[in-house]
C-alpha cells in the first residue's frame, strides 16, 4: 500500500465507487489507511491527474483528500483542514442525492473523524501562532458534523435496511467530543433526545452504543443525575471490550465516584489493575468516615480529579464520608437522641476547625433531606433524634 | 493588527456624531440629559454637545452601513463610559430609573460602536469592564422597581452575555499572548470578573469548573472565597454561604444578592424536612442571622409565603407543607449590601478596580 501508485489507487476508487463499495472507498479516502504512507499520492495540485480518470462527483472529493494528505505531511494543519472541510461538504451534497441508499455511510464516519482530528491538530497549530479565537476551527467542525448529521436524521422515508438514519449515532458520538471539549454540554441535548426516541437505538452497532452511554452517563453525572449515570456508565463498562484496557479505564473514572455515591464501594484488585488507586484512598477514607483523610486526599489528587471533571462530585462524597463518621458517633454513643454537640465534636477532630453548631445542624439537615440519616432535629435542644428502624439506611436505598 | 484592516474605522471623537446631534435637535429626541441648560426654558431645544451621546439603534435590513464619522473611536468610547459612569449615575432630583434607562441606551451604542469596528482586545476590554460592573450594579439597585418600569430578565440577559464576552476577551488576550502595556489593567481586575461569574452563576457545575481550572495567577483570595461560596452553595450549606456573603466585596454581594431569595428558599425546604417534628420550634431570631435577614417579621412573612407554619416568634416546619410550586420570592434590597455600596463612591465602583481583591 505504502508504494500505492496514482493510478492504481485512483482505479481502485473507481472500482469501489462504481460497485458502490462503501467499504474500500471509506479506506481510500480514510487516514488510517496505509495509502496515506505511499510517497507517490504526495501532491500539492492533485486536480488534473484526478480528473483524467475519475469522472464528478468523486473527483472532487478525491483531488480534497489529497491536497489534505500533502498539507498534513508538511504539517500545515490549517490548510488541511480546510481541505478537509470542502472534502466533507462535497461529501455532503452528493450523499443528500443519493435518495434510497446508504451504501456510502462507511465514507462519511471515515472522513467525519478525520475532520475533528483535523480541526484539533489545526487549533493547536493556531494556538502556538496565538492567531484566531481558541478552539475556532473545532466549533467550525461542529457545524459540519451538524450538517452531515441533518442529512441522517432527515431520511425517514427509506426502508430500515437503506435509511441513513444509521449514520445519526455515529455523527452524534463525534458532535459529543466535540461539545464535551468545547465545554458547551447544553448542546447534546437535542442530540440525545434524537437518539432515544429513534427506532434504532438499541441495534446500532456495539461500539457506537458504548461510547454513546459512556458521554450521556458523563453528561447526567454533571447533571446530578446519579442514577441514570450509573446506568449509562455501567453498561459503557460492561460491554467495553476487555482488551480497550484504556477506554475501561476512561469509564472507570466517573463510574467509580458514581457508584461511591451510590453506597458502592470499589475493591482495590480493580483499582491496581486500571491505575487508579487514588480512588482506593478515597474509599478507604468514606468508608471509615474519616473526613480528614478525605479532605487531604482530595487535596493530595486535586490536579487529577479536576482535570476529569470530579472534583464536584467527590465534593459531594463528603456528605457520605460524614454520614458514616456519625454513624460511629451513634455506634459509641448508643442512643437515639444524639447532642449536636457530639457531632460538631467529632468534625472537629476532622480537622474542620471553623465549624459551630449552626452549621453541624445545617450538614445534618442536608443529610436527613437526602434521606442519608433518618431522623429529625430539635433546635430548642440541639439534639438529633434518630428513627428507631434504620436511622442510616444503606446508601444503595437512599432514594434520592 | 493586520487582521482588523478590512473593517470600518471610526473618525468621531465625540460622544455623539454631529449628524446625530443635528438629527435629534430638529426631530425633538433630545434626552432632558442631553439639553443646552440655557435654552431650557425657550421653544426650540438645543443640544449640548458636552452632554449629547450617541443613542443605540437596531441595525436593520435597508440601512446604509455607517460611516467612518458616525461611529467613535477607541478613545471617544472610552470617554463616553467614563461620562456616563462618572456624571449620570450620580444624578440627583431625578428617578433613577431614568438614569438606568439612559446609560443602559446608551452603553448598548457604546458596545455597538465597538463591534462593528472589531475593536482589537484591549480596547474591547477597556469598555466592557465598566459596563460589565453597572449593568451588576444597575441588576440590584432595580430590583425593587415594577415589571413597566424594569426588566430584570433582560438586564440579567445583557449583564451575563457582557460577562461572558468580557472573559473571553481576556482568554483572547491571553491566547494572542498580547504583552502587557501600561494601560492593561492588573491581574487582580481579571479575577474581580472571575469571581463574579462564579457568584452569579453559584452552585453552577459549568462556573464552579471553570473556576477550579483557572490558572494559579488568577486564583486572587477573592475568587477562592468565590469558588468556596460557590461549592458550599453546591453542597446546601446555607449557613456556610450566608457567612461568606457578607465577606464578598461590594460589587459581588450586588450579583449574589440576586440569588438571596432562592438560597432562602432552598434553605428553608431542606429545614422542612430536617426540623420537622411534633412540638418542634426554630425561633425566627435564630433564623433572621442565619439567612441574612433583617428583622423577624421578614423571616415570618418568607416562612408563610411558603406555607410554613408560623406561631408567634416561632417557625413550626413540618415536612409535606412547603409550597414547592410556589415562584421565588422576589428579592428586596438587603441592609448588607446597601451598606456595603455606601461604604464606596459609586463612580470608583464603577470605574475602578475593586480595593478588595
Amino acid at each position: 500500500m505504502a508504494h500505492l501508485t496514482l493510478n492504481q489507487y485512483l482505479q481502485q476508487i473507481d472500482n469501489a465507487w462504481r460497485s458502490r463499495d462503501g467499504i474500500s472507498l471509506a479506506d481510500f479516502v480514510s487516514f488510517r489507511h496505509a495509502h496515506v504512507a505511499s510517497s507517490k499520492l504526495q501532491m500539492e495540485n492533485p486536480e488534473s491527474s484526478v480528473e483524467r480518470v475519475l469522472e464528478p462527483p468523486m473527483d472532487e472529493i478525491v483531488a480534497a483528500h489529497l491536497k489534505c494528505v500533502w498539507y498534513v505531511n508538511n504539517q500545515d494543519f490549517v490548510q488541511a483542514y480546510y481541505c478537509q472541510q470542502l472534502l466533507v461538504q462535497a461529501f455532503v451534497k452528493i450523499f443528500q442525492m443519493q435518495r434510497d441508499q446508504n451504501w456510502a455511510l462507511p465514507v462519511m464516519y471515515a472522513i467525519c473523524i478525520d475532520l475533528r482530528l483535523l480541526a484539533q491538530q489545526a487549533d493547536k497549530l493556531l494556538a502556538l501562532r496565538g492567531s484566531g479565537r481558541p478552539l475556532e476551527t473545532l466549533e467550525k467542525a461542529a457545524d459540519i458534523l451538524m450538517s452531515c448529521f441533518r442529512v441522517c436524521a432527515a431520511d425517514n422515508r427509506s426502508a430500515e435496511e437503506s435509511t441513513k438514519r444509521w449514520g445519526m449515532l455515529a455523527l452524534v458520538n463525534q458532535l459529543f467530543k466535540v461539545y464535551f471539549r468545547i465545554n458547551k454540554l447544553h448542546l447534546c441535548k437535542p442530540l440525545i433526545r434524537a437518539i432515544e426516541s429513534s427506532p434504532y437505538k438499541d441495534q446500532f452497532s456495539l461500539s457506537q452504543q458504548i461510547t454513546y452511554k459512556y458521554y450521556v452517563g458523563r453528561k447526567h453525572m454533571f447533571a446530578s443525575d446519579y442514577k441514570s449515570a450509573d446506568m449509562y456508565l455501567t453498561f459503557a463498562f460492561e460491554r467495553c471490550h476487555k482488551k480497550s484496557v484504556r477506554n475501561k479505564r476512561l469509564i472507570l473514572i466517573y463510574l467509580i465516584p458514581v457508584k461511591m455515591l451510590l453506597g458502592y464501594m470499589p475493591q482495590r484488585g480493580m483499582l491496581e489493575k486500571y491505575d487508579l488507586l487514588q480512588f482506593w484512598e478515597v474509599a478507604e477514607a468514606v468508608k471509615v468516615g474519616n473526613l480528614e483523610l478525605l479532605n487531604n486526599v482530595m487535596q493530595h489528587h486535586e490536579a487529577f480529579f479536576i482535570k476529569f471533571g470530579i472534583f464536584l462530585i467527590l465534593e459531594k462524597l463528603k456528605y457520605v464520608c460524614i454520614r458514616n463518621l456519625f454513624k460511629k458517633v451513634f455506634d459509641i454513643l448508643k442512643m437515639s437522641r444524639i447532642p449536636v454537640a457530639a457531632l460538631m465534636t467529632a468534625l472537629k477532630l476532622m480537622k474542620i476547625d471553623d465549624i459551630d453548631i449552626s452549621e453541624t445542624m445545617c450538614i445534618l439537615a442536608n443529610l436527613i433531606n437526602e434521606g442519608k440519616i433518618k431522623g429529625y432535629i430539635s433546635f430548642h435542644h440541639k439534639i438529633l433524634v434518630l428513627s428507631k428502624q434504620q436511622a442510616f439506611p444503606p446508601l444503595s436505598m437512599v432514594t434520592r | 493588527m493586520a487582521l482588523n484592516e478590512p473593517f470600518i474605522k471610526g473618525t468621531c471623537e465625540n460622544m455623539c456624531p454631529e449628524k446625530e446631534i443635528k438629527f435629534r435637535e430638529k426631530e425633538g429626541l433630545l434626552h432632558p440629559f442631553e439639553i443646552m441648560r440655557s435654552s431650557e426654558k425657550t421653544v426650540r431645544l438645543k443640544a449640548d454637545p458636552a452632554r449629547t451621546v450617541k443613542k443605540y439603534a437596531r441595525s436593520a435590513a435597508g440601512q446604509s452601513m455607517p460611516k467612518p464619522s458616525d461611529l467613535r473611536t477607541p478613545q471617544a468610547l472610552k470617554k463616553t463610559v467614563s461620562y456616563l459612569l462618572n456624571n449620570i449615575t450620580i444624578m440627583e432630583n431625578c428617578n433613577w430609573c431614568t438614569v438606568y434607562d439612559f446609560v443602559f441606551d446608551r452603553l448598548c451604542a457604546v458596545r455597538q460602536d465597538a463591534v462593528i469596528q472589531h475593536l482589537d482586545v484591549t480596547h474591547s476590554i477597556d469598555i466592557m469592564k465598566p459596563v460589565v460592573r453597572f449593568l451588576t450594579y444597575a441588576g440590584y439597585r432595580m430590583c425593587e422597581e415594577s415589571l413597566q418600569k424594569y426588566d430584570p430578565a433582560i438586564n440579567f440577559h445583557h449583564f451575563t452575555e457582557c460577562l461572558r464576552k468580557l472573559l473571553n476577551l481576556y482568554e483572547q488576550f491571553d491566547y494572542e499572548n498580547i504583552p502587557t502595556e501600561s494601560n492593561y489593567s492588573c491581574v487582580c481586575e481579571r479575577s474581580q470578573f472571575e469571581a463574579l461569574y462564579l457568584v452569579t452563576f453559584l452552585g453552577n457545575v459549568d462556573a464552579i469548573s471553570r473556576g477550579l481550572m483557572l490558572k494559579k495567577e488568577l486564583r486572587s483570595p477573592v475568587v477562592n472565597l468565590a469558588l468556596q461560596l460557590s461549592i458550599a452553595y453546591f453542597g446546601g450549606n446555607y449557613i456556610r454561604v450566608c457567612r461568606m456573603i457578607r465577606n464578598l466585596p461590594p460589587l459581588l454581594q450586588c450579583s449574589v444578592a440576586l440569588l438571596l431569595p432562592n438560597i432562602r428558599r432552598n434553605a428553608l425546604l431542606t429545614m422542612s424536612s430536617a426540623f420537622s417534628g411534633r412540638n418542634l420550634q426554630y425561633p425566627a431570631s435564630a433564623l433572621k442571622t442565619e439567612l441574612l435577614f433583617e428583622k423577624e417579621n421578614q423571616v415570618i412573612d418568607e416562612c408563610l409565603y411558603y406555607g410554613i407554619k408560623v406561631q408567634e416568634k416561632n417557625i413550626l416546619f413540618q415536612k409535606g407543607v412547603f409550597k414547592t410550586e410556589t415562584a421565588v420570592r422576589p428579592l428586596n434590597h438587603q441592609l448588607f449590601v446597601d451598606e456595603a455600596l455606601e461604604s464606596c463612591r459609586l463612580s470608583d465602583l464603577l470605574l475602578k478596580c475593586s480595593h478588595h481583591c
